[in-house]
């Protein structure tokens, strides 16, 4: 008997009729929570709690290398609609053939937080947070589901290359880039309330979506004096904070970006209107001084090259 | 067989002779030529909403790629 690699637990998301591993995947974490009430009484001699089990719950998360899907899975959570998913021991042969292994489950979940960094020298990173909607069935050893195998190659994105500008205002298209940028995250939202009831067979909590939310996180260097302004323009701590003391919203896009000083704007990601929710500057001793922007999402974000 | 699939959407980028599926995976050895195939996939598909995701770079040959999805 061997121990199981992790890289053979592999979480796989249906596509059509066929399923398919999260390509690029480094890590999976699946978890199975049992809601319980303590159901200790003043019958019970002594002072122990006795947790029933009341109701199950799921989730899953998934981290991976490729954000090359980073429009398709902005556009999925948006959708609210939840995915049909499995986790499954795959065979050794590819890392991705189902084998419908005794431990293996499906069921459906919303894919209710999505993060992506691409940070400067990295390569870029997605963490998919799925979390369940009703039962965990059994895989049938018979009943192995159809397979879409995902080809494999050495493509990689790394993080400078990923950029996010900034407006003055929420009107024109933003066109300064976040000056001396080393990290950018886009974190989104799904909301989700139980929404069992007395109608729902069996232990499993079923949720719906109720909001929808999207966060932006910045780190750059702090630049002395005029040198952005006057060298490369784009957006600064000053600028920003411009941004916060007027405290309406403005106009990001995050884009592909190449050419000199990689502020050639390409294929834009995603688009939209935020708010500077929080500015830090961080100083700390011997070292360059950076800060961080929190940037809230203003109504929802657009999907369009 | 994925690889075969994405073969054949590029193929029809390029020649332009029918619709093409999505999403389309472009591939080009510089990133210029890959934002101009970009551009000319927009023109040929006017009407549609085209979604980029973040362009890949693929260590063993160099070529960029950038997946498009066509709604």
């Amino acid at each position: 008997m061997t121990t199981l690699k992790g890289q053979n637990i592999r979480v796989l998301l249906q596509d059509g009729t066929k399923f398919k591993v999260v390509g690029k995947s480094t890590n999976a974490t699946i978890t199975l929570t049992g809601n319980s009430g303590d159901a200790a009484t003043k019958d019970d001699v002594g002072m122990a709690s006795k947790p029933e089990i009341t109701s199950k719950s799921w989730g899953v998360q998934v981290e991976s290398l490729d954000v090359t899907d980073t429009a398709a899975v902005l556009n999925a959570i948006k959708n609210l609609t939840p995915f049909t998913l499995i986790w499954d021991e795959t065979a050794t042969a590819d890392n991705q053939t189902a084998q419908a292994e005794a431990y293996a489950r499906k069921g459906q979940a919303y894919m209710n937080d999505v993060t992506f960094n691409w940070n400067d020298r990295e390569n870029s990173t997605k963490q998919l947070q799925f979390t369940g909607s009703g039962p965990l069935e059994k895989l049938s050893p018979d009943a192995v589901p159809a397979m879409e195998i995902i080809a494999v190659d050495g493509a990689y994105t790394k993080g400078q290359f990923v950029r996010l500008y900034l407006g003055s205002d929420n009107t024109a298209a933003p066109a300064k880039v976040v000056a001396a940028a080393r990290q950018l995250s886009l974190h989104i939202s799904l909301s989700l309330e139980t929404a069992t009831t007395k109608d729902t067979e069996g232990d499993w909590d079923v949720q719906e979506p109720t909001a929808l939310s999207f966060d932006i996180s910045s780190n750059a260097l702090v630049r002395s004096g005029d040198t952005i302004t006057s060298t490369v323009e784009g957006q600064d701590f000053a600028s920003i904070e411009d941004i916060y003391e007027a405290g309406t919203p403005v106009k990001f896009q995050i884009a592909n970006t190449s050419g000199a000083n990689n502020r050639t704007k390409g294929a834009i990601i995603c688009s939209g209107s935020v708010v500077v929710t929080q500015l830090t500057l961080n100083a700390p001793n011997r070292q360059n001084a950076t800060y961080d922007t929190q940037l809230t999402g203003y109504g929802i974000y657009t999907v369009a090259a | 067989m994925a690889k075969e699939k994405e073969q054949k959407q590029e193929q029809q980028v390029a020649t332009g002779t029918a619709a093409p599926e999505s999403p389309v995976i472009l591939r080009a050895k510089r990133c210029e030529e890959l934002d101009q195939q970009f551009q000319q996939l927009k023109a040929k598909n006017d009407g549609h909403t085209l979604t980029a995701g973040a362009v890949a770079r693929n260590s063993d040959d160099g070529t960029y790629i950038l997946r498009v999805d066509i709604i």
